[in-house]
């Protein structure tokens, strides 16, 4: 059956695009980095937010181009995802679609199947997770369903590699078959068949190429919004009798979809052997922990002090010896090699880009801690746990509970907390999680903090930083209801989300999820931190190598009368204050260069100190808890909201909030006679 | 033989009802149904403790939903 088409030459490459799709939770990542492992190339879709992976692999002298469309439960327009996947197997025509269902989740799963079916597409479906389903006491009839449905049916373990061989090989056959497929096709109730007729005269010979009719109409009396607008610009004529009849059957929706379940439910009715009711399953034992209001909260607290263990000792370590079996060695061997070059040019290298690079790979150990265990987390679906746990807690904000763990992991790292936003799938509570990740102190503000506040405060620094801690936790809670009513009117994201079954991790799947992330990093942020680092650096060099008059300086003087509405009459602490964009911890560094003292010395915070009323010192600190996130951060969010003009407002934002409450902090001790 | 209506978050854990009808709006009222509740569908509570989000059972999968979002769903109590 399979006849070679006679435009392939024998000994030509043949290739052939294959789409791969699913709704959440499925494994359908799995398959797609089994089949692709390192192969592939993640982007983002043109114009879009939303990640792009693409892939390919040889199976019996094909070249395979894979494309991973993003998880979807429908292809209805609700969501970017939604519209991404529809417009590309429309638009872009693959070869063959190969559905991914969960065999443990198999009606659930078949609702996709039955919308794709819609879309006259050559079509595979890979029964995956099988192994799962009948832990479960699932057992499915691969013929029988693959009769009923009358497509090729592959039962696959992704995780385990087992039948994507088979599942490439039913791709391949399908797409290089002459006999098209008659698959079984959902129907609509019959007393909507008479408007959809309508509805379908109506926009005959109107529908714009490659939309087809009946697939159109059928969308409309979803209520599709994106359609609706589509057919009211093609069809301006038969609009307002369309709209009409929509109105007058509003609820068709209710029906289509529940038509869908039933044809569903017809399909598996004799391919699913059934558990006897009241078994109870390993995931069900599991949530009566994880999901439970206080041993859940006791559990999340301690796989986060797990991760935050992981990256003081075994993140950190690495970074400590990154910085001296490498950077330092580098610096000196590139010193000496720049010995007789101009003086400007080998600081430049030296300070100004190794240092740059330094800051990077400061960076990379702590990244892939974080995302080895938000990998893993993900990965055998406990991550779902904690956004159910958390979820009364972030509502407020108007967001959900996904947000939680981002913002959490701020307290380690700006940089990994911001990526990290990743999980949250909404794209406006995601844009928000993202504008808040900067107001959770992190750990080398928390650093400078405790260095300076003994000095400043003596007995009472302990409770100071604790102050501290919780004005910006107070502010962000602020800032997020502030920001959700003024920018985003008060929207609220429904809380909606499956809680799928806990899993085996996959190695494989995780290892790629650090790689990739890690790479982003490196490739996106990576350049912008060491650009940045070598133009603070040329700030504070220009225009004699001496810092103390360099266009920094200039800079520090010239703000030293805002300086002054807090307290600080030394412009010293605002260049320090100006230095900490390039890392945090540069503050005390930048301190140590302008008052003379090495920054190893205790006496530096004494130093500073004794220039420094109480009210002065605060205001300060306070400053320094909020001042603009660090460059790695700046740059994470660009790469992250893809738009310059939200990470110029996150800049501004923390800019504002941090001079204000400076300001505000100082007058306030001034008004109450309080330090100065 | 009508059982009694009820919105979802008022329903104790282990409770069986059959999808009743939605107090929300299109986009929500399309999202829940493509997961499974349709019309005349039976789910089970799951989880509700009392405050907080609840979980339930629908299609072989389990769904969480936030307080307001089960205020929106209304279901018929099966004994």
């Amino acid at each position: 059956m399979t006849e070679q088409k006679q435009n392939f030459p024998v000994y030509s490459k043949k290739s052939i695009n294959v789409a791969l799709v699913g709704q959440p939770n499925v494994g359908k990542s799995t398959v797609f980095n089994m089949l692709t492992g390192l192969n592939q190339h993640v982007g983002n879709w043109p114009g879009k937010t939303v990640e792009l992976k693409t892939g390919e692999l040889v199976h019996n002298e094909t070249l395979i181009h894979l494309v991973d469309l993003p998880g979807t439960y429908s292809l209805t327009a609700n969501s970017e995802e939604e519209r991404i996947t529809r417009d590309f197997i429309i638009r872009e025509k693959p070869d063959v679609v190969i559905a991914i269902v969960n065999a443990a989740m198999l009606e659930r799963n078949l609702y996709l199947v039955a919308e794709l079916l819609a879309l006259d597409v050559p079509f595979v479906l890979g029964l995956n997770m099988v192994d799962v389903a009948n832990q479960q006491g699932l057992r499915i009839e691969v013929n029988v369903l693959e009769a009923a449905l009358r497509v090729p049916v592959v039962p696959v373990i992704a995780s385990k590699n087992q039948g994507l061989f088979e599942l490439i090989d039913a791709a391949q056959n399908l797409a290089e078959s002459p006999i098209p497929l008659a698959p079984n096709r959902p129907d609509i109730r019959p007393e909507h068949r008479p408007v959809l007729e309508e509805i379908c005269s109506l926009i005959t010979g109107q529908v714009p190429q490659p939309y087809h009719v009946d697939w159109v109409a059928l969308k409309l009396l979803e209520g599709d919004s994106e359609v609706m607008e589509m057919v009211e610009q093609a069809a301006p004529k038969a609009w307002p009798r369309i709209q009409t009849l929509l109105s007058q059957h509003e609820d068709a929706i209710l029906d289509i979809t529940g038509g869908r379940y039933e044809w569903i439910a017809r399909m598996v009715r004799v391919a699913i052997v059934r558990p006897r009711p009241g078994t109870i399953v390993l995931t069900d034992r599991l949530d009566r922990i994880a999901t439970h209001p206080f041993w859940g909260l006791v559990l999340l607290l301690g796989i986060l002090g797990i991760v935050f263990w992981l990256t003081y000792h075994v993140a950190m370590p690495i970074v400590e010896w990154l910085d001296s079996a490498l950077i330092i060695p580098l610096a000196d061997v590139v010193s000496i090699a720049l010995a007789n070059a101009p003086l400007w040019f080998s600081r430049l290298v030296v300070d100004g880009l190794i240092g740059g690079v330094g800051t990077v790979l400061t960076f990379l150990p702590i990244l892939i801690v974080f995302f080895t265990v938000l990998g893993i987390l993900e990965d055998i679906g406990y991550l779902t746990r904690a956004a159910y746990m958390m979820d009364r807690f972030m509502h407020w904000m108007g967001l959900h509970g996904r947000s939680f763990l981002p913002l959490f992991l701020g307290f380690g790292c700006n940089v990994p907390a911001v990526m990290g936003t990743r999980i949250v799938e909404d794209r406006r509570a995601r844009l928000l999680t993202i504008l808040l990740v900067p107001l959770v102190p992190c750990a080398a503000r928390l650093a400078v903090v405790s260095f300076l506040t003994p000095a400043f405060f003596g007995t009472g620094a302990a409770l100071v930083t604790w102050l501290l801690v919780i004005g910006n936790l107070t502010l962000l809670v602020l800032v997020g209801i502030a920001i959700n009513r003024l920018l985003f009117k008060g929207a609220h994201t429904a809380f909606i989300m499956e809680i799928p079954l806990y899993h085996a991790p996959n190695v494989r799947t995780i290892g790629l999820y650090v790689w990739q992330n890690t790479l982003a990093f490196l490739k996106k942020a990576g350049v912008l931190i060491v650009i940045v680092s070598a133009i603070i650096w040329a700030f504070s060099w220009l225009p004699d190598g001496n810092i103390n008059n360099s266009l920094m300086a200039g800079l520090g003087r010239w703000l030293e009368p805002l300086g002054r509405l807090m307290g600080l009459k030394d412009w010293r602490l605002i260049v320090a204050l100006l230095t900490s964009f390039v890392a945090k911890e540069n503050t005390i560094a930048t301190l140590g260069v302008l008052y003379g003292i090495s920054n190893q010395s205790v006496g530096l915070a004494a130093r500073v100190g004794a220039t420094l009323t109480p009210a002065a010192g605060l205001s300060f600190l306070v400053v320094q808890m909020l001042f603009i996130p660090c460059v790695a951060t700046v740059a994470v969010i660009k790469q992250e909201t893809n738009s310059w003009k939200w990470t110029a407002f996150s800049v501004g934002l923390l800019l504002t909030i941090s001079l204000i409450a400076g300001v505000g902090v100082y007058q306030l001790a001034v008004l109450m006679n309080w330090g100065v | 033989m009508q059982g009694e209506l009820k919105s979802l978050n008022e329903l104790v854990t282990g409770t069986h009802a059959l999808i009743h009808h939605f107090s929300g709006g299109k986009e929500f009222k399309n999202r829940l149904l493509v997961l499974g509740f349709t019309i005349g569908t039976e789910v089970v509570v799951w989880q509700n403790f009392g405050s907080g989000p609840i979980i339930i059972a629908v299609k072989d999968s389990h769904v969480a939903l936030g307080r307001g979002e089960a205020k929106k769903v209304i279901a018929e109590i099966l004994s």
